[in-house]
Formats: C-alpha cells, structure tokens, sequence
C-alpha cells in the first residue's frame, strides 16, 4: 500500500513513543506505533482508499483521509475492525450542525460523544452497562481515544492553545458508549433518528460529562429527579436551549414501559417540566446570550414565563445504557451554540 | 522500525495581500454575535473612532447570527459589497 503521510525510521518502540511525545502528536499517553503494517490492516477493513478524504478537522483544517484516521486509530490501540465505527463518527462530526469548529474551541467544555448503535456493537465487545462511561473495555477506549487523537493531529485541539475549553471534562482522553439494545424496551435512538432497525450506526453529539441522577423508584419519582437535575441554572440547556442527553439504565427504562410510557411521552414530559423562570434566567445570564436562542414563542416579556431546556421535545435524547441500580445519567449539551446530535449509518 | 505521521496536511491556500492604510476607505466591522448591550456599546464607539480619522470615509457595523458558528455566506456577501475592507471575529 502507498501511504502520502512522512514516513520516520526509529529504532524501536521506545524510541517512537518517545518521537511521538517530542512532537506533541500524542495526547498525553503513550501510543502503538503507526507502522506501515498495522496501518494498512487497518485501512484494508474499511475497504476505502487511502487517499479518500472525508473533509477537513477544524480549526487546524487537517484534511482527514483514509490514511490519517487509520494511522491515529492504530495509535490509540484500536483493533482493525473497529475502524468503521471511526470513519462514520468522523463523518457525523463533520455534518454543518454539529459544528466541530464551535466544539473544539469553545470555552464550553462540551466533548463529542460517540453512542454505537447496532449489532456492531456487541460484536465489538463495546460496554453498554456496568459503568458504561468508565474504563476496561478497549473498543469504548481506544475507539474514543482514536476520535480524540483525530481531533488533536488533524484539527489542532490543543489546550489553551486553539481548545479554549475552561475545563474540559475527562471525555476529552476517550468518550465512547455503546446503547445497551438487548435490554431496551424501546426503539433505541438511531432508528428514531431514521435508521433501520438492525443497521449499525453512530450517534455523535457534543455534551458535558455524564451527571449523576439518583433516579428510583415510582415513575413519579424518578421523573421529578431528572426534572430537578435537568434545570438547573448554571446550564448551558436552560440558558440557551440546545439538545441535551439522558442515560437511563435497562431497569428505570423497564420501570416507564412498565407503567405504560413511551420515550416520546418521557420527553414531552420532561420538555414541560424542566424549565426555569425566565426573570431567574436574565438575572443569572450575565453574558446576555440567553436570547439569542429562544425562539420567538418565548414570552420574553414575561418574567414569570417557564422557559423549557430545549426548543422542541425531540432534542431531549433518550438512550438504555448501564448497570441496573438507582441512578441514572444527565448530559447536558452546550446550549443553541452547536455540538447538536448527528446520527451516521456505519458502512462495512 | 518506520512510522507514518499523524498530523493533518491542509490544503494550501492563497493569502491576498491587504492594503492596511484605510486611506479613505470604508471599513466594515463584523462584531462576532457574543454578549448584547456591552458588545454593542463597543462596536459604536469603534466606528465613532474610525470616522474620526481622515484616512476612513465610513464604518458600519455588522453582526454575525450566532457567534459560534461561522458567517451565513449572505452576511460575508453584503459585507463584502459594501466595505473595502473589513475586520472580523470581533468581540467585545
């Protein structure tokens, strides 16, 4: 196979690890050296020349070929076969309404998140339960690490530097999951995103670490938990709308078909509950942002008017995943500013 | 052992050379979108300072929809009609 990128001798492994971090083209770990051989595995899978160029990786605008997502897959330890996975969350990221530019410098510190979708993802042995947004499973791991790599070699994200993000969050070293679709009661999120049942597909969306949400027992109960955390203040969602994630675990999920409700009729629920006073929003929202993403039926006169967390039900994403226990996961994303939800056939 | 770089290639692109004088030129201001009275507050007097000076015939002041995201190309079109030159990513 003929490859376009440099081409370095080393010594050995120490050596290109080492090479690797001199050059800042490593996140912080040590890396699998991309040699010749492993790279062209990987490229092979995907069937796709190396030359084929999906776009370019903001604000660096490194064009992302073939080649240069294999090589970075192959660094961040990740097995051939998972390199469709890659390409199609590359893809997705891509797509105008995420807004990658946005994302990747903001002071925000929103992460693209990669939600598998499909039989895919137990054949890859990705973790869709117990601590499913933690360590010790490779293909979560090295999957959202191989997109973390991209987005700092192809598109530049250094911190402080062009990734202006305040913080960050822990997502930024690998942010990866897997849909739990076995235990899912309902249709899981790709197919009401338009994918056919039984199609492998990625979900990218851009959002903050997962909140912890003690969420047990009646339907009531859990509902007025997720409420309360969904509409606090200080979050991007309530000041300036967006889309935002909620993980709820195989049990609760179980626990609201039970009792008789759809996903649909959760997020209606949760679109009109989780809201914030309007005048308590102005008072908080000293960057004066706020109305830039309300849209008009809000009564922006009215500071007594509930403002919901998201323009429309449908940005309330609801996916299964997780251990069975009490809690569940909030996501909030970064507001009406970008990093919105793109869901990606993943091609084999 | 031989490894293969990482890092991005861009696409190469041609720099247009810019005339930095504004000797009599119309400047157009494209204040980024972020914050509301403070940015605007700023961005008045900008223009109030530039049309004090002789070498600048007019300024005018445009806003970009939302300031994250890039500029719809209408905006970048008018801009462009109506200025001679223009600054932008502009933020107070």
């Amino acid at each position: 196979m003929q490859f376009t990128s440099e081409q370095i001798d080393v010594d050995d492994y120490h050596a290109a690890v080492e090479l690797f971090f001199e050059r800042g083209w490593t996140d912080g770990l040590a890396i699998v050296p991309p040699t010749e051989e492993l790279v062209a595995a990987m490229i092979a899978v995907s069937g796709r020349a190396p030359t084929e160029e999906l776009g370019e990786i903001p604000p660096a605008q490194g064009i992302a070929t073939i080649e240069k997502l294999a090589i970075n897959s192959v660094m961040a330890g990740c097995r051939p076969e998972y390199f469709p996975v890659i390409i199609a969350a590359v893809e997705a990221m891509l797509e105008p309404e995420h807004n990658l530019n946005g994302v990747q410098t903001t002071t925000h510190c929103c992460v693209p998140l990669t939600i598998v979708h499909g039989p895919i993802a137990t054949q890859l042995k990705l973790n869709a339960g117990d601590g499913v947004f933690g360590n010790g499973f490779r293909a979560n791991g090295t999957i959202g690490r191989a997109i973390r790599l991209i987005l700092w070699n192809l598109g530049g994200n250094v911190p402080g530097e062009v990734d202006k993000s305040t913080q960050a969050h822990p997502g930024k070293w690998s942010f990866c999951i897997a849909e739990k679709e076995e235990s899912n009661p309902w249709e899981p999120l790709h197919v009401e995103r338009g994918i056919e049942a039984g199609q492998n597909a990625v979900t990218v969306f851009s959002c903050e670490a997962p909140h912890s949400v003690l969420c047990y027992g009646t339907v009531k109960q859990m509902l007025a938990s997720l409420v309360s955390s969904l509409s606090g203040l200080g979050s991007n969602n309530v000041q300036a709308m967006g889309e935002t994630l909620v993980v709820l675990n195989p049990w609760q999920a179980r626990q609201f078909h039970r009792e008789g409700w759809s996903k649909p009729e959760i997020r209606v629920y949760l679109w009109e509950h989780a809201r914030a006073r309007l005048g308590d929003i102005r008072e908080v929202d000293a960057l004066g942002i706020a109305d830039q993403f309300w849209p008009s039926w809000v009564e922006k006169d009215n500071d007594d008017y509930r403002v919901p967390i998201t323009e429309r039900p449908r940005n309330i994403h609801i996916v299964v995943a997780g251990g069975e226990t009490y809690f569940a996961a909030i996501c909030p994303g970064w507001g009406g500013l970008g990093g919105f939800a793109v869901t990606r056939e993943i091609q084999q | 052992m031989r490894v293969l770089s990482p890092v991005g290639v861009r696409r190469p692109f041609a720099e247009k050379k810019i005339d930095h004088t504004a000797a009599g030129r119309t400047v157009g201001l494209v204040n980024n979108g972020f914050g509301n009275e403070i940015a605007g507050k700023f961005f008045e007097r900008l223009k109030e300072l530039l049309e004090a000076k002789p070498s600048v015939s007019a300024a005018s002041i445009w806003r970009k929809p939302v300031f994250t995201r890039p500029s719809p190309e209408a905006l970048m079109d008018e801009v462009a009609a109506a200025s001679q030159q223009a600054v932008v990513g502009l933020c107070a």
